[in-house]
């Protein structure tokens, strides 16, 4: 109790999310070295099985408060919830994901338990103090943060830093407390009424998550054709280089680089682009480049994670057949 | 109505071409000082508020040293009413907590409707101090706003909230209220050179920090919940995979996969050479890693 | 006999006439001098820019007048027309100065010294010269009816008040010859086939057989019509597009000294609280003038590198489109129910947005204009309304003015990675308190730009390898500003400039060398509006020196066609084009081939005025335009003195596919023959 962790898990389309996972792994690790118990808490839907998917993760304990009309977030019932259990728990850390309800409902909390809070960490490190690493001038550099206050820590993890450990577990359940009923306060000054899907045809490139980019060469209706489908397997936005935009194929609003947009997507997949400087400088953000070029010289196959020496033509519907396959075997999220 | 707009005059690092390892490298010329983007868009923000409502008046508000004193002129040039430089000379020594406190405290005692402000800052990427600042004055908060809407009474607003993959979460909030504002939300206007003219000439009220009154026995850094001890620059990401081309021939790729591959490590990337299911493999990787697919 | 050679002037007519006749020409002058004093309320009230016309350089303004304006100099770079307004106008001015010797004799030298001189050889001679003249002068009016009417070149229209005053004027001259060739078949003088014209036209009439009175009846009343309609042409001068005479001319005084590389400066901006020109009245009057000099002769459309492409901005037509307002503007003012009549056009605006950014500001149609007005100039006073009081640009301008300002360049880079370029290439910094002759301005394209980067560092290694003693600015150095200016943010540049001049004030060199063209031009020519006076030279002019002074040995050949291409900034701004050449000669068995646009005429590559930053607009590719001019001339290089040019170049050859030509920098061809 006195060193014990706790993450705050969070759930989609009814099921436990995949970084919520990674984080009570990120967690287990953690209680080993500061030598405490995982306790885990979950705040939202009803779902099947938790306690032992989460028990079988390592946490001991559950704290659940789930209502079938919670499918989606609501700030102030979730901070009441959990700044009333954490302050009469008062455990050693507690973490959650980096995710938009994590950002917003961490640090109201952490406001009202006057707790230390470090946000958007991508390493917390165990030794004689909790160390917290996390990125500081738009990711070119590393902090290293402590918390002076005694008292609960408290932190947000950068989803995009956890992973799953994918080793064979012991099944086992997880020790069930309920929370609530929420106190404090009467009624809710915000209120949810509604969620907006986006949709990747037409959300801004500036946000998209994923982005196929077009170069000039992918001329024809056909070509284009055969990039909208791949697009639309992986939820992609289109965006494009200038050259591209000029000749037509696309429209001002999708082109990338220094008279375009500034695009931060976590996948981007070059098809058919020379990688000009005009064009990569709208790039730089991307968390994972690749790049698809018949030309091995092409300039673009100097900075990114994956190159692929192809014709697009070719090799581009031989991955829409096999995300179709992988599809088709009941994997697609 | 009332709308106070927080802004951080910030300490970008834009490179580092310095020369001292203690300093990560980062030298005089590295660094520029400007107004944190988002906070940019939050002002911009209360400014087409006030262009949609008569009687709104915008009050900008800044906590640092003498940079921000800049930050605030852009803002006036923008449109901003009104200016207040809350002098504080140490950059980056109170935390989010302090800096809460402080900014809570100016505004102390002031009528408002909408407090608005950026998720986040770029230079320390924290996220904070909104939501601190929320809770200290007692109001709800949203965060992460891309569009924001005062509804017919007046009363309330309705908000659209940037969640993941770009899907959005509708919500309605009391006012007065505070909102973080997320990229998106608006493009900021350029202030006209009538605009930048007149912000030269406009007063801009200075606040010593220590001048604030604070319910708190002590201010400072002393208090600050949370340390920055250190910083460094961050290990290289890894760049598993690389170049596969799929010209070669059967017998190449055989002699290839004999020698155990053609390896060229060009800065981060690795380049190996291989076939067609190479490809789709490193494809379906890259696909599960950004989470389009579980891994 | 000789003595017997003169007219009886007013013969056939009465000499008691001629109270008449001066009575009739004091009221056509009168009418005249009115619809000028009219169109100078126009001129001069309408502005409410209070700025005078300036007269300085009179020198310049004299010559201009006399070498353009007498001797169509401009006009004369197209043969047809030029020698067809050429044949009018030099056909009108010895009629007029025909009909002044004819009055000076009667009215001067008779009276008062009793002399004669229209008699004798002199006579026949005078004739001769005359009729020769208004022969030419039908020439050019019937080439110009042809022009207008049958060839129909696209940037002439056809609209009747054209042909109502070409025909007027062909009238106006024929029956002065019908007069003359009825007199002389009247009065049978066998010396008058001097009068080649009227003698044509008597022998014509004596073989028609006509009947002596009827010549002389018809004579009597012919010579009134043709008194009546000259007068009366002199009259409607005002009140028709034949104000050109007096407004053309006079343009040439007023505007030939602007310099078209410099933009008018904005002063002092505290005291002024309106900045470009939102409504004609913020027009100066100088520029007012220009709109009415303009007789829509579609010169600057037909050189206009935008038009050219099928972009949607027409000089001809911003010209036509201003006056119109100004017109109206005018009317309205004197109106008199006490309006000031601020007329603009559709939303708002004098012009559509798309032709205020459509323009490169290349200047081609103020150099086109035969009477030296300037298009671009009035459409960057409309930009800096739109930019500096309006803030409405294209997003991408707002983000380029942003970063110019955060990071000192126009790529957004910053200070950190101003030397980047110098690669291991040692070079002095003057900014470190170390002299040298001659500082090297590198300029944002040559420092941050990849390609161009290379090109700064080969002509450093050239200065290098020529012994030059010379050193950089290094970190300290900034954008010069022109890019801001001539998209309309004359606020940044004024900043930029500012801080440029006070630094070069506490350093040591001696002159300024420039990479790129812009820069040249705007720390030569333009500094000089904020006080700072530097001694600036291109690249170009040094490499020239450098090679004939043999500190530059050119070793090696190139047996290649290589077209040069003129950067506008060099070639039209600063008529710098010769020396280019030179250097490029300098290295044998270049082969230079010359492109349709070339030296002052040459044809924009599409990336001034801010087009390096923004989006593409509706119409062709400008570089694709002149690339393809380019490619007609078959040369196996294309090489360039400037990095936009160059990377719009370089660009062209991709997108449009083509083989077999490559581009380079002058820099690097020299660099490449040491």
């Amino acid at each position: 109790m006195d060193r014990d962790v706790w993450v705050v898990l969070e759930a989609e389309d009814m099921k436990i999310k995949g970084s919520s996972f990674a984080l009570i792994d990120e967690g287990k690790r953690l209680a080993v070295q500061v030598g405490g118990g995982l306790t885990a808490v979950f705040i939202g839907q009803v779902i099947e099985g938790i306690d032992e998917l989460v028990g079988t993760r390592g946490a001991n304990q559950l704290y659940l408060f789930h209502e079938e009309t919670l499918h989606q977030y609501v700030p102030e019932l979730y901070e009441r919830l959990l700044t009333q259990l954490l302050s009469g728990k008062k455990p050693f850390l507690v973490m959650a994901a980096a995710t938009s309800l994590g950002s917003d409902l961490m640090p109201r909390v952490a406001a009202k338990l006057k707790a230390p809070l470090v946000t958007n960490c991508v390493e917390v490190r165990a030794g004689e103090d909790l160390e917290f690493i996390k990125p500081a001038q738009n990711d070119r550099l590393h902090a290293t943060v402590i918390c002076k206050a005694p008292g609960t820590k408290m932190a947000t993890i950068d989803p995009d830093s956890l992973t799953i450990a994918k080793e064979e577990r012991e099944p086992r359940i997880a020790e069930v407390t309920e929370m609530g009923p929420a106190t404090g306060g009467d009624g809710l000054s915000v209120r949810v009424t509604g969620f907006l899907k986006a949709d990747h045809r037409t959300i801004d490139i500036s946000e998209a998550e994923i982005i196929v980019a077009i170069g000039r060469g992918v001329g024809s209706k056909e070509d284009f054709q055969m990039i909208r489908e791949f697009a639309d397997r992986i939820g992609a936005a289109i965006g494009g280089t200038r050259p591209a935009v000029d000749v037509g194929i696309l429209p001002f609003e999708r082109q990338i680089g220094q008279t375009g947009k500034a695009v931060s997507p976590k996948l981007i997949i070059m098809c058919g682009i020379s990688g000009a400087m005009e064009f990569t400088k709208g790039i730089e953000n991307a968390r994972t480049k690749v790049a698809i070029n018949i030309d091995r010289q092409s300039r673009v196959f100097k900075s990114i994670d994956l190159g692929i020496v192809d014709d697009l033509n070719r090799v581009i519907p031989q991955i829409i057949e096999h995300i179709d396959a992988m599809v088709n075997q009941g994997e697609r999220q | 109505m009332k709308i106070i707009v927080f802004v951080k005059a910030i300490k970008y690092v834009y490179a580092q071409t310095g020369t001292d390892p203690k300093a990560n490298f980062i030298g005089p010329d590295d660094i520029v000082r400007i107004i944190n983007p988002l906070d940019e868009l939050a002002l911009e923000e209360a400014l087409r508020i006030k262009e949609r409502q008569a009687g709104t008046d915008v009050l900008v508000i800044s906590l640092g040293d003498g940079s921000a004193e800049d930050g605030l002129r852009k803002c006036l040039s923008m449109g901003a009413d009104e200016a207040i430089h809350i002098y504080d000379e140490g950059y980056g020594e109170l935390d989010a907590w302090m800096t809460a406190t402080a900014l809570a405290s100016s505004i102390r005692n002031r009528d408002f409707k909408l407090i608005l402000c950026g998720r986040r800052a770029i230079d320390d990427n924290g996220g904070l101090v909104g939501p601190y600042i929320a809770e200290i004055v007692g109001i709800p908060h949203v965060s992460g706003v891309v569009k924001l809407e005062i509804d017919g009474g007046g009363e309330g607003v309705l908000v659209h909230r940037a969640v993941e993959r770009g899907n959005r979460e509708v919500m309605e909030c009391t006012i007065p209220g505070l909102f973080t504002v997320e990229k998106g939300i608006n493009v900021p206007r350029y202030p006209t050179l009538p605009g930048i003219l007149r912000a030269q000439k406009q007063a801009i009220q200075r606040v010593e920090i220590k001048d604030l009154k604070f319910p708190l026995k002590s201010f400072g850094p002393a208090l600050n919940l949370t340390e920055t001890i250190s910083l460094s620059n961050p290990k290289p990401k890894k760049r598993s995979g690389g170049l596969v081309d799929a010209t070669l021939s059967a017998s190449d790729r055989l002699r290839l996969m004999m020698g155990g591959g053609d390896t060229e490590t060009k800065g981060e990337s690795t380049l190996v050479e291989g076939d067609t299911d190479k490809v789709l493999s490193e494809i379906e990787r890259v696909l599960r890693e950004s989470g389009i697919f579980p891994e | 006999m000789e003595r017997m050679w003169a007219r009886e002037i007013f013969w056939n007519v009465g000499a008691d006439k001629k109270i008449i006749v001066y009575c009739l020409a004091v009221i056509a002058l009168g009418v005249l001098v009115y619809g000028i004093y009219r169109r100078y309320f126009l001129w001069r009230k309408v502005s409410q820019n209070g700025e005078a016309f300036a007269f300085d350089s009179l020198g310049k303004r004299v010559w201009s007048l006399i070498v353009d304006g007498l001797f169509q100099r401009r006009l004369l770079r197209e043969y047809y027309p030029g020698l067809m307004h050429g044949f009018v106008l030099w056909g009108f001015i010895i009629l007029f100065l025909g009909t002044f010797t004819i009055a000076l004799q009667e009215d001067i030298t008779i009276p008062l010294m009793g002399i004669s001189f229209l008699k004798g050889y002199f006579y026949l001679f005078y004739k001769l010269t005359l009729n020769t003249a208004g022969l030419v002068a039908i020439a050019g009016i019937l080439m110009a009816l042809v022009r207008r009417y049958i060839i129909r070149p696209d940037r002439l229209s056809r609209s009747a008040e054209q042909g109502v005053i070409l025909i007027w004027i062909l009238i106006i001259l024929t029956t002065g010859f019908m007069l003359e060739g009825l007199r002389i078949y009247s009065l049978k003088n066998k010396w008058e086939v001097w009068s080649i014209g009227g003698w044509i036209i008597s022998q014509s009439l004596t073989r028609m057989n006509t009947q002596d009175a009827s010549a002389i009846a018809a004579h009597a009343v012919l010579w009134w019509v043709h008194l009546v309609i000259s007068l009366g042409f002199v009259a409607y001068i005002p009140f028709s597009r034949l104000i050109h005479i007096v407004t053309s001319s006079a343009n040439i005084f007023i505007n030939a000294p602007v310099s078209q590389a410099v933009l008018s400066p904005l002063h002092n901006f505290e005291a002024s609280n309106s900045f470009g020109v939102s409504t004609v009245r913020d027009f100066t009057p100088r520029q007012i003038f220009g709109l009415d000099a303009c007789t829509q002769c579609g010169r600057c459309q037909d050189n206009c590198p935008a038009h050219i492409s099928e972009k949607a901005l027409s000089p001809k037509r911003v010209i036509e489109e201003l006056k119109a307002q100004w017109l109206e503007t005018g009317h309205l003012m004197r109106g008199g129910d006490g309006s000031q009549g601020e007329r603009t056009g559709g939303n708002g605006l004098l012009l559509e947005e798309d032709v205020i950014w459509a323009c490169t500001l290349c200047m081609a149609c103020a150099e086109s204009c035969p009477v030296y007005i300037s298009s671009f100039e009035k459409i960057m006073e409309l930009r800096r309304n739109l930019v500096l009081m309006k803030s409405t640009f294209f997003p991408e301008i707002a983000t380029f003015f942003k970063d110019v300002e955060t990071f000192g360049d126009t790529f957004g880079r910053g200070r950190a990675y101003r030397e980047d370029w110098t690669m291991g290439i040692d070079v002095k910094r003057i900014s470190d308190g170390e002299e040298a002759d001659i500082l090297f301005w590198v300029g944002c394209q040559g420092t941050f730009h990849d390609r161009n980067n290379l090109i700064a560092g080969s002509l450093a290694e050239l200065f290098k390898a020529a012994g030059v003693d010379f050193g950089i600015l290094g970190k300290d150095e900034y954008c010069c500003g022109d890019p801001m200016r001539r998209i309309g943010n004359e606020y940044l540049f004024h900043k930029a400039a500012r801080r440029n001049i006070d630094l070069l004030g506490r350093l040591n060199f001696k002159r300024i060398v420039t990479y790129c063209p812009h820069c040249f031009n705007t720390l030569k020519n333009e500094y000089p509006q904020l006080g700072a006076r530097f001694e600036v030279l291109h690249y170009t002019e040094l490499l020239r020196d450098l090679i004939k002074g043999g500190s530059l040995k050119i070793t090696k050949d190139m047996e290649k066609s290589v077209a040069y291409h003129d950067p506008c900034y060099l070639a039209r701004a600063n008529d710098i084009h010769g020396m280019p050449r030179e250097v490029l000669r300098a290295v044998p068995g270049v082969k230079l081939v010359e492109p349709k646009h070339s030296r002052r005429g040459t044809f924009c590559c599409g990336a001034g005025g801010g087009h390096m930053w923004m989006r593409e607009i509706p119409g062709k590719k400008i570089n694709e335009v002149r690339l393809e001019e380019i490619m007609n001339v078959q040369p196996e290089i294309i090489t360039t003195s400037c990095p936009y040019c160059l990377i719009m170049f370089e660009d062209g050859v991709r997108s449009l596919g083509l083989e077999g030509v490559r581009c380079l920098d002058i820099g690097e061809i020299i660099r490449d023959a040491l």
